[in-house]
C-alpha cells in the first residue's frame, strides 16, 4: 500500500483546494487505505483521520484549504513511515536527499521511490494477491493458433457489443434478468476461449467480471451506482484487452492497458473500495472510475473520445450484420434468431455498382426504338417483365447496405452517461426510432457530428442541476434523440431541455465580427444559421454565452458531406433542437442534369434553390464584384459554367440561357446553363486516385446514357470564381446581403 | 518493381523472358507489360474532366467502373490526333489503380528476352523503363506507374 500513499503524497502536493474532482479522488483513494486489511492498523487509522479532516474542507466546514491539505499530508507522512519501517525497517538514506529539492510547503520524508518501492512491494503482494503480478505480461503464447485468435477476437468484440447493449439497457431496468444473463454469457464465454487459449489476463479479468454479474444476477448486489460504472468499465477494459489483442496478432507488441491492475483490484473486493450500489456512490466512485481511467486529456478534442471508439474497426467490419449476438446463444433478448452472413463491403459495393448498371443496361434495352415502337407486342411485354425483376433487385441490392442506427445510437447513450458524470450533470437520454435504418456508409459519417453535438447539449446546452431548479426545471435534464422518415429522407433530430440559443448574443457577435451588417430582418432561422459559420466557432466566449458553436461548422460540414444538411430551432431557457436531415442513401444523389455547350454536368438537386430565364433589367455589372443578378431584391453572384470549366460552344446570353439558383454552405449564387435536361437519381462515383481532386467537381456517375457525367460541387465551385477575374467574387462568405430591405 | 526485376534479373529461368503488349503512337512503337494490361477496347464515349492535367483525356464508363484514360499521345507532348477506326483504349492496372491508355493502335504481343533490353540512353523521360529490341527495331518500354501520377 506504500505505493498508494506515495501517490496520495504526490498528488496532495500539486492540489489546488478548490478542485473538487481531485478532492474526492484523493478521499476515495484515503478510504482504500483506510478499508484494506492488508495494511498496518495504525496506516488504516491515520488514512481514516486524513479522510475525516479531507471531508472538512469538502463539506465545507472549514474554509482554510490549505492548512486541511498540510494536516492531511502530515498524517499521510506518519503513515508512510509505518508503512516503510513495517515492510522494509528503518531506511534513512533517501530522506536527507529528498530534503534538496523539497516542495516548500509539504515535507515528503518517505523512502525509497527508485526501486525500492518494486522491493518493498513484491513480498508481502505477492503473497496477499498473487494474481495481480507480473505473470501476464506476456500474452501471446508462443505456440498460439493465430487463426484461432483472429476468430476470438472477432467474436469477442461482438459479445461485448451485445454486453455494452444489455448493460445500457440494465441502465433503464436495473432488474432485467435477462440483460444482467446475456452479460454474463459474454464474459463468460470469452473466460472460457480466453483459458483455451492460454490468453491469461483477459481470462482473469472475464473471471472476476462474471463474479461481480454473478452475483447481480443472484441478487446479491443491485446493478446501479458503483456497481454499475464496474460493470461497464470492465467492459471497457476487455476491449481494451482485445484491442491489445489484436495488436499482438497483427505484429505489435502486447502491453497491458493502464489501470488493468486497480480495476482488476476493484474486481476483487468493489466493497473494499467503498463501491456500493448507492446512487449517491456514483458521484466518487464514479468519477474515481472515470477519472483515473479515461487517459486525463483535459484538451476539449480528447474529450470527445471517452465514447467506446475501441469498436471502431469492429464496427466497420461488422457490416450489415445487426443482430449477429443470436447465433450461438440461446436467444438474447434483442432481436434473437435474426440470421446473418458477414460479406466484404467492397464486395457488396460491388455488386450494388453492377445492380445500378443493370438498371441502366436495362433502360438502355427498354428505350431501344425497336421496343417502343409497339409493333412487337411480345417484345415490349417481356421487356417490361425484366424490368420489374430489375427494379426489386435495385431495391433489395441497396437494402444489403442499410443498417439501423441503433448501434449510433448506443455509443450516445454511453457518451451521454460518461460526460454527465464529468460535468457533474444530471442528464437522461431518450431515444426513439433507433431501428430506422441509413446507409451503413453514413452511419461512419454521421458519428462524428453527431458526437460533438451531444458533448455541446451535455457540456453547455443543459444547465447545471443548481441552475435547473433555480429556472424551475426538473434537475435532470433530457436529451431527445430521435430518427424517422420524412419525405424519403431519414431526419435524425437531438433535442434538448438546456438553455438554449441567446438570439441577442449570436446577433451581436456576429456584427461584431464582421459576418453581418445588422440582425433587422433576419429570421430566427437565419440568426440561428450564423453558428454554422467557421469564424463563428471559433470564439470561446461565444460558445460559453450562446451554449453552443463550438465547431458547428464541422457538424454541418460532416453532414454536409452526407448530402444532408442541419435545421436548428431554439427557445432562450427552453431548448434547443437540430434536426439533421439525410438522404436514404449516399450512394444515390438526387440530380438535376444540366446542359452546357456539348456537355452535361450534375447538379445536386439539395443545393438548387430555383431555376429561371433572366430579364436584361435583371443582370448588371457591379465594379470589383463582376456580374450579378437581381431576383427579389436579392443581389446574387452570376457565375457562367462554360466559363469555369472552358466549355467551347455554349449559349453566352444570360437571357437565352437558364440561371440556376444554388445555395450550398455559405454561398448563395446564379449559375448560368444553357439548359436543364432532367432530372436523374445517379449513383455517385470518386473520380479515382489517378484524377485525384478537381476545383468544382465532387464526383462521377454514370448516366443514363451510358456516358459519364460529373457533378458538381456547388460548393467548391466558388474558388474557381476567385481565380476567374472576369465574375469576381463577394469578399464575405456571409454575403449576399440583402439590398433595399 | 518491374523495372527493378528487369535490371537485376533476380527472377531467372523462364522470366527472361517477359511478355509485352506493343502498340503505336504516331511514328513510335511502344509497349506495355502483358501482366499489367486487363483489357483492350475500342474508344468508348469519354467525358472530359475540366480543369485537370492536360493528358487527361476524360473519364469513361467500362461496365460500371468509371476509369479515366490517359491520352499517351498528350502525354508524350506529341500532337492530338483524331480518334479513328484503329484507336484503342488499353485498360491497364497500376497500383490497384485502372487506368486507361488511349493509342493509336495496337499492334503485337511480344516476348522479349531480357538480354534484348537496355536502360533508355537518353533518359528522356521517366516514363520508359527501358528499350527493348525486337529484330532491328526499338520498341520504347513504358513504365506504367510513371505515366499517371496516382492521388493517394
Amino acid at each position: 500500500m506504500a505505493d498508494t500513499i506515495n501517490e496520495l503524497l504526490a498528488r496532495l502536493v500539486q492540489l489546488k483546494p478548490d478542485d473538487t474532482t481531485e478532492l474526492e479522488a484523493i478521499r476515495d483513494l484515503l478510504l482504500q487505505c483506510a478499508r484494506d486489511e492488508a495494511n498496518p492498523d495504525s496506516v488504516r487509522t491515520l488514512s481514516a483521520e486524513a479522510l475525516l479532516r479531507l471531508d472538512d474542507l469538502l463539506y465545507g466546514e472549514e474554509e482554510d484549504g490549505g492548512a486541511v491539505i498540510g494536516d492531511v499530508c502530515r498524517l499521510l507522512e506518519t503513515a508512510a513511515e509505518v508503512a516503510m519501517g513495517g515492510e522494509e525497517g528503518a531506511e534513512s538514506g533517501g530522506s536527507i536527499r529528498r530534503e534538496d529539492r523539497e516542495e516548500p510547503s509539504v515535507k515528503r520524508d518517505i523512502t525509497g521511490d527508485e526501486g525500492l518501492d518494486q522491493d518493498a512491494l513484491s513480498a508481502p503482494r505477492s503473497n496477499q494477491d498473487a494474481a495481480t503480478g507480473e505473470r501476464f505480461s506476456e500474452e501471446l503464447p508462443p505456440d498460439a493458433d493465430l487463426d484461432l485468435l483472429q476468430d476470438f477476437v472477432t467474436e469477442s468484440y461482438e459479445l461485448i457489443d451485445a454486453a455494452e447493449a444489455a448493460l445500457l439497457d440494465l441502465e433503464v431496468s436495473p432488474d432485467d434478468a435477462e440483460s444482467v444473463n446475456t452479460v454474463f454469457r459474454a464474459f463468460h464465454t470469452i473466460k472460457g476461449t480466453a483459458g483455451f487459449l492460454g490468453l491469461t489476463s483477459i481470462k482473469e479479468l472475464a473471471h472476476r467480471a462474471e463474479n461481480l454479474l454473478s452475483r447481480i444476477r443472484e441478487g446479491e448486489i443491485r446493478y446501479a451506482g458503483g456497481y454499475a460504472d464496474l460493470a461497464l468499465r470492465s467492459l471497457d477494459m476487455m476491449k481494451e484487452l482485445i484491442q491489445e489483442l489484436e495488436v499482438a496478432l497483427g505484429g505489435g507488441k502486447w502491453k497491458k492497458p493502464s489501470g488493468y491492475e486497480r480495476l482488476y483490484g476493484l474486481l476483487e473486493n468493489p466493497e473494499g473500495y467503498g463501491i456500493s450500489d448507492d446512487p449517491f456512490s456514483t458521484g466518487n466512485v464514479g468519477s474515481a472510475i472515470v477519472g483515473s481511467f479515461v487517459p486525463s486529456g483535459s484538451g476539449g478534442d480528447a474529450q470527445g473520445d471517452v465514447s467506446p471508439e475501441p469498436g471502431d474497426d469492429h464496427s466497420k467490419s461488422a457490416g450489415a450484420g445487426g443482430g449477429s449476438q443470436g447465433g450461438d446463444h440461446d436467444g438474447g433478448h434483442h432481436g434473437a434468431g435474426e440470421l446473418s452472413v458477414r460479406v466484404r463491403t467492397d464486395r457488396l459495393d460491388r455488386l450494388i455498382d453492377m445492380v445500378g448498371e443493370l438498371v441502366i443496361a436495362h433502360s438502355m434495352v427498354a428505350q431501344d426504338e425497336l421496343v417502343c415502337s409497339g409493333r412487337y407486342q411480345e417484345l415490349s411485354r417481356k421487356t417490361s417483365q425484366v424490368g420489374k425483376i430489375v427494379r426489386e433487385l435495385q431495391d433489395l441490392s441497396m437494402s444489403l447496405r442499410m443498417v439501423p442506427l441503433k448501434p449510433l445510437f448506443q455509443k450516445v447513450n454511453r457518451l451521454v452517461r460518461d460526460l454527465s458524470v464529468k460535468a457533474g450533470k444530471r442528464v437522461s437520454l431518450v431515444t426513439r426510432g433507433e431501428e430506422t435504418e441509413i446507409d451503413r456508409n453514413m452511419v461512419d459519417v454521421l458519428r462524428d457530428p453527431l458526437v460533438h453535438m451531444v458533448r455541446n447539449a451535455v457540456d453547455h446546452g443543459i444547465e447545471s442541476p443548481e441552475e435547473r431548479r433555480q429556472r424551475g426545471k426538473s434537475e435532470e435534464g433530457t436529451i431527445v434523440l430521435e430518427a424517422y422518415h420524412s419525405g424519403g429522407n431519414v431526419v435524425v433530430e437531438l433535442r434538448d431541455d438546456g438553455r438554449g440559443l441567446n438570439r441577442e448574443k449570436i446577433l451581436e457577435k456576429a456584427v461584431q465580427r464582421g459576418l453581418i451588417e445588422s440582425g433587422t430582418g433576419l429570421s430566427n432561422s437565419e440568426i440561428y444559421d450564423l453558428i454554422f459559420i467557421p469564424g463563428f466557432s471559433t470564439a470561446d466566449k461565444i460558445s460559453e454565452v450562446s451554449g453552443r458553436g463550438v465547431g458547428m461548422d464541422v457538424v454541418k460540414r460532416g453532414i454536409e458531406a452526407l448530402h444532408g444538411r442541419v435545421e436548428v430551432d431554439s427557445e432562450w431557457g427552453k431548448g434547443t433542437c437540430f434536426k439533421m436531415i439525410l438522404p436514404l442513401t449516399m450512394a444515390i444523389t438526387d440530380g438535376m442534369l444540366v446542359q452546357a455547350g456539348e456537355e452535361r454536368y450534375i447538379i445536386p438537386t439539395v443545393n438548387i434553390v430555383k431555376t429561371f430565364r433572366p430579364e436584361p433589367q435583371q443582370l448588371s455589372t457591379v465594379a470589383g464584384k463582376g456580374e450579378m443578378v437581381l431576383l427579389r431584391g436579392e443581389l446574387l453572384p452570376l457565375y457562367r459554367l462554360h466559363r469555369l470549366f472552358q466549355i467551347p460552344g455554349a449559349v453566352a446570353d444570360p437571357c437565352a440561357a437558364l440561371l440556376v439558383i444554388i445555395a450550398s454552405g455559405p454561398h448563395r449564387y446564379a449559375l448560368l446553363v444553357d439548359e436543364l435536361v432532367g432530372q436523374q437519381q445517379v449513383v455517385a462515383k470518386s473520380l479515382g486516385k489517378a484524377v485525384g481532386r478537381v476545383a468544382g467537381i465532387s464526383g462521377a456517375a454514370i448516366l443514363g446514357d451510358g456516358r459519364v457525367g460529373l457533378i458538381l460541387d456547388t460548393t467548391d465551385l466558388v474558388t474557381l470564381t476567385r481565380s476567374d477575374e472576369l465574375s469576381g467574387v463577394p469578399d464575405h462568405p456571409s454575403e449576399p446581403v440583402p439590398v433595399g430591405a | 518493381m518491374a523495372g527493378a526485376i528487369l535490371k537485376s534479373g533476380s527472377v531467372e529461368n523462364e522470366a527472361a523472358v517477359r511478355g509485352f503488349l506493343t502498340f503505336d503512337l504516331g511514328p513510335e512503337q511502344y509497349a506495355v507489360e502483358i501482366l499489367k494490361v486487363q483489357e483492350i477496347g475500342g474508344v468508348l464515349p469519354i467525358t472530359r474532366v475540366p480543369n485537370t492535367k492536360r493528358y487527361l483525356k476524360g473519364l469513361v464508363n467500362l461496365r460500371g467502373k468509371i476509369i479515366p484514360v490517359v491520352d499517351l499521345r498528350l502525354r508524350f507532348d506529341m500532337e492530338e490526333a483524331p480518334v479513328t477506326e484503329e484507336s484503342c483504349i488499353i485498360f491497364a492496372q497500376v497500383r490497384g489503380v485502372e487506368l486507361g491508355l488511349l493509342v493509336d493502335r495496337v499492334a503485337d504481343v511480344l516476348e522479349i528476352p531480357e538480354a534484348d533490353i537496355e536502360a533508355d540512353p537518353t533518359q528522356s523521360s521517366d516514363c520508359l523503363m527501358g528499350i527493348g529490341k525486337v529484330g532491328d527495331k526499338a520498341k520504347l518500354l513504358l513504365n506504367l506507374e510513371k505515366v499517371c501520377e496516382i492521388h493517394e
